[in-house]
């Protein structure tokens, strides 16, 4: 580095740590605003911000959606050529400018995102994040910051692309509108999803497998939005302003409540076994619950149509999702550390209430249990409602075998969660085991559920068909599939429902190691900490910390 | 700074206010099995405020994994471990901001510059304002970066990164530090600085507990040591402790003018020798005994008619005694 060099960067250091005296000072007060201003962004979407725009992969990315936007704009107009003077021509341009967009947001950041928290666990540098202040949430919403910056700026960048399409005629500024919202919010839920599976693997051989995940999901997520994109382009909008707000709104509601699920399950992933890892999910799956409850009661106001498809939608994804979270809850560890019971509720009404939040596989049991019996009870009095609208069709699921098929399911989900809880315990006191086994114990206990009684069955009938029998009571396919027909007889219903409250209650008698114990007060010592680190003043006598004395102003003695 | 009032200013601290030794680092009975591995089994041991602790131990021993308890990256199996109080298994958060760790890998990224990286460190940390600029011009200096901080990370030498990553763990003054391995791989002048850095650290009163396998670095640097093998400590205090207590198998050498088969003969003889050999007029005792038997065991000679010439006691250094204490087995 020649003399001159190294004193411009030796100026330009003096610049950054504000040593130079040469900095005019008004631009030092800007400095100072701006270094303030600085300070209350994530830490992580600084780093990020600032690796990401340096990386190959973004100039490369950048670079290649420049070229395809000028390309297209060029070969686009001239394949339209004349028609483009007297004739609509958005749609077309459009499509390909919503090809060159898509790309990158809804499969190169989402997977960047994917790729950059797994490259921290990979080089370490995820340890090192999490001995600083940073909490795992902050590390996840930093990652999601930075994606979201990385799409701003292509969005940006190919903004005057698309306002020349508009100007061609062909596409309404309300339909613009959704189209660039569905691809942020799409790109937005897609990147939380793969942020999501990153930490699901520490191991090589398992980085590949949810590599594999993530890319399928991400292609999956690029087809479905683009299929509807391009449908929405070349076609327009099909339905009323209402009912476009009403999707609109369900479509925000859905990927906002499930991204702050996968949110949390991701910084759930990042936190320390100690730490109370499972109320900030629970919180957010009932959010998420209560929001889609909202929407499919407002699709009333809409008519049949679109009620009874929202209730029927909101009725499966609520029930996948309890079931999966519920075999996911009761597979938690029952230890409760010092920590979580600290944080216990200390009232009465709060435990009545506040308990079934806390981590654990019985409160998690009966957490899961109790949304979904709440989901399809809200949802059969939803449907209940749907068919009395005035434009309701004829209905040939009459209400009883609604709330049957409900008694039913919910049975059912009592027994094969305890079945989850048994096995999950028993592989636990020899093993370290994470939540995800409890979804593949959810799978095994559902099959063998299933399949045991319904091979016996086959085997003493020569491997012939055979009806339904009491002996098939564990059948949950079967009996509900009989259940939704309305032919499932009612002493097996009877048992169904039998052998779930037996789950259930049975369930609730052991309930008493989790509830049971009592809330621990927080060390004096920490809260002399908490009290020092807000800047309360300690009352004490003689400071407790001795590096409050700097420099050499201590005594040769210690006080006396 | 003058030695004085270093030596005061380290005392006061290790007294602390309170003026009693109040431990900075606790270890209370710290198991750590993976599986039928046990990396850690039943330690104990107490840090005093100020000083600095060298852990020992060869590869595979448990350092790292206690470190890490410590360091608050991993749960111990079973016991408590204490930072300033704090416990480092249920107010990690607490722990954390007073704690700076540098682990035995780099953990810097690409695509950063060294002050890019220093003062995001500085931001995870909460540093901020003017106090975040102060430090950065602190760790500059002190870790002699400062000018490479323009460079990106990924063309920095091993020295330069490793440089680097003290000043991460000191950027947001932490009174801890937790040092695993940090002269690992470093030429003998990059492990000159560092001990000088450690040094200075330690005289500004920062509690330090670090692991390396330099030992005669460790004993210049340490106040206390701490010797693990197979996730046990066998031994724990300052250097001379561990060195009186392990000393009793001194080597003596008498250099005899005569008879020193007589001598061998009349040494083995006595329950204090362990082992006697002769090499030439020399006589190479393993010693038991302390400076009184040792005296009785010369006037003995002399008695018996040889020729004493010259005595020579060896006092066994640390590594003499971490080879004595642990057995070189690994899991």
């Amino acid at each position: 580095m020649s003399i001159a060099a190294k004193t411009s960067a030796d100026a330009n250091l003096a610049v950054i740590l504000g040593e130079s005296e040469a900095v005019p000072k008004w631009l030092r007060t800007i400095d100072r605003i701006a270094v303030k201003a600085g300070d209350s962004i994530n830490p992580i979407l600084v780093k990020e911000t600032r690796q990401a725009l340096k990386s190959r992969q973004f100039v490369v990315t950048f670079s290649l959606l420049l070229f395809a936007a000028l390309a297209w704009s060029i070969a686009g107009t001239l394949l339209l050529m004349p028609r483009i003077y007297f004739l609509p021509s958005a749609p077309t341009l459009l499509t390909g400018y919503y090809i060159v967009l898509a790309v990158p947001m809804l499969l190169v950041v989402p997977l960047a995102a994917y790729r950059s928290l797994e490259g921290e666990i990979d080089d370490g540098t995820l340890e090192l994040l999490s001995v600083t202040s940073l909490s795992p949430r902050q590390i996840v919403m930093g990652k999601l910051g930075s994606a979201a910056l990385q799409m701003m700026l292509y969005f940006v960048a190919l903004f005057p692309c698309v306002a020349y399409a508009y100007t061609l005629r062909g596409v309404d500024l309300p339909t613009l509108g959704l189209l660039m919202g569905m691809l942020v919010v799409a790109g937005l839920t897609l990147t939380v999803i793969a942020i999501f599976f990153a930490p699901m693997a520490r191991v090589r051989s398992s980085q590949v497998g949810t590599l594999l995940m993530v890319m399928l999901v991400l292609i999956a997520g690029e087809v479905a939005v683009g299929s509807l994109a391009i449908n929405l382009i070349q076609s327009g909008n099909p339905f009323t302003p209402q009912q476009t707000g009403f999707f609109a709104v369900t479509a925000l509601a859905f990927c906002v409540t499930i991204a702050a699920v996968f949110v949390m399950a991701t910084a759930a992933q990042l936190t320390p076994e100690s730490e109370n890892r499972s109320t900030a999910i629970r919180v957010t799956l009932l959010v998420h619950e209560v929001a889609l409850i909202a929407v499919a009661s407002y699709s009333l106001v809409l008519g049949f149509d679109v009620a009874i498809l929202t209730i029927w939608a909101v009725t499966m994804h609520l029930c996948v999702m309890w079931i999966a979270s519920g075999a996911m809850m009761s597979a938690e560890a029952a230890t409760m550390t010092p920590r979580i019971r600290r944080e216990l509720p200390a009232t009465f009404l709060g435990r009545l209430f506040l308990i079934w939040f806390t981590p654990g596989p019985a409160t998690g049991y009966v957490f899961a249990g109790a949304n979904l019996a709440v989901t399809l009870c809200v949802m059969v009095l939803l449907f209940e409602e749907a068919i009395r609208l005035p434009d309701a069709a004829s209905i040939i699921w009459p209400t009883q075998v609604a709330r049957t098929t409900l008694a039913v399911a919910i049975s059912y989900f009592f027994v094969a969660a305890a079945g989850v809880r048994v096995i999950v315990g028993l592989l636990r006191r020899r093993n370290t085991v994470r939540v995800a086994l409890g979804l593949a114990a959810m799978a095994v206990v559902l099959l063998l559920m299933s399949l045991v009684p319904y091979s016996i069955g086959l085997h003493y009938n020569d491997y012939r068909p055979y009806s339904y029998s009491i002996r098939q009571v564990t059948n949950w396919v079967w009996t509900i599939q009989l259940a939704v027909r309305a032919q499932l007889p009612v002493i097996e219903f009877w048992t169904v429902v039998a052998m779930g409250v037996l789950a259930f209650f049975g369930h609730l008698l052991l309930l008493g190691r989790t509830v049971l114990p009592q809330r621990l007060a927080t060390p004096q010592r920490v809260l002399e900490e908490r009290a020092r680190m807000s800047g309360v003043e300690l009352k004490s006598a003689v400071p407790n910390d001795p590096f409050m004395f700097k420099d050499e102003v201590l005594h040769d003695a210690p006080p006396s | 700074m003058n030695a004085t009032s270093k030596m005061s200013l380290r005392e006061a601290i290790r007294i602390g206010v309170h003026g009693e030794q109040t431990p900075c680092i606790e270890l209370r009975r710290i198991y750590r099995y993976f599986g039928d591995t046990k990396a850690v089994h039943d330690i104990s041991f107490a840090i005093p405020r100020g000083s600095v602790f060298g852990y020992i131990g060869p590869n595979g021993a448990g350092k790292t994994t206690s470190m890490r308890i410590l360091a608050t990256l991993d749960l111990p199996s079973y016991g408590e471990a204490f930072i300033d109080g704090l416990s480092v298994i249920n107010d990690p958060e607490l722990v954390r901001r007073r704690l700076g760790y540098m682990p035995d890998s780099y953990g810097t990224y690409r695509d950063v510059n060294c002050w890019e990286y220093l003062d995001f460190y500085a931001r995870a940390y909460g540093v901020t304002g003017a106090d975040r600029l102060k430090r950065l011009r602190w760790v500059l200096n002190f870790t002699g970066t400062r000018n490479i901080a323009e460079k990106p990370i990924r063309g920095l030498s091993k020295g330069m990164k490793q440089r680097l990553c003290l000043g991460r763990a000191l950027i947001h003054d932490p009174s801890v530090l937790i040092l695993d391995e940090p002269a690992a791989g470093l030429d003998p002048r990059a492990r000159i600085e560092l001990r000088r850095m450690i040094g200075e650290l330690a005289s500004q009163g920062k509690t330090i507990i670090i692991s390396s396998h330099i030992l005669t670095e460790l004993a210049e640097m340490c106040d206390r040591i701490g010797i693990i093998e197979q996730g046990r400590l066998l031994a724990t205090g300052t250097v001379d402790e561990i060195q009186s207590q392990r000393a009793e198998h001194r080597e003596l050498q008498i250099r005899l003018l005569s008879d020193v088969t007589t001598a061998a003969n009349l040494a083995k003889s006595r329950s204090d020798v362990l082992q006697a050999n002769i090499d030439g007029d020399l006589l190479r005792l393993e010693f038991s005994g302390d400076v009184r038997a040792q005296a009785d065991l010369l006037r003995a000679l002399v008695m018996a008619g040889c020729e004493v010439a010259e005595v020579s006691s060896h006092q066994k250094s640390l590594e003499d005694v971490f080879l004595q204490v642990t057995e070189g087995l690994v899991q």
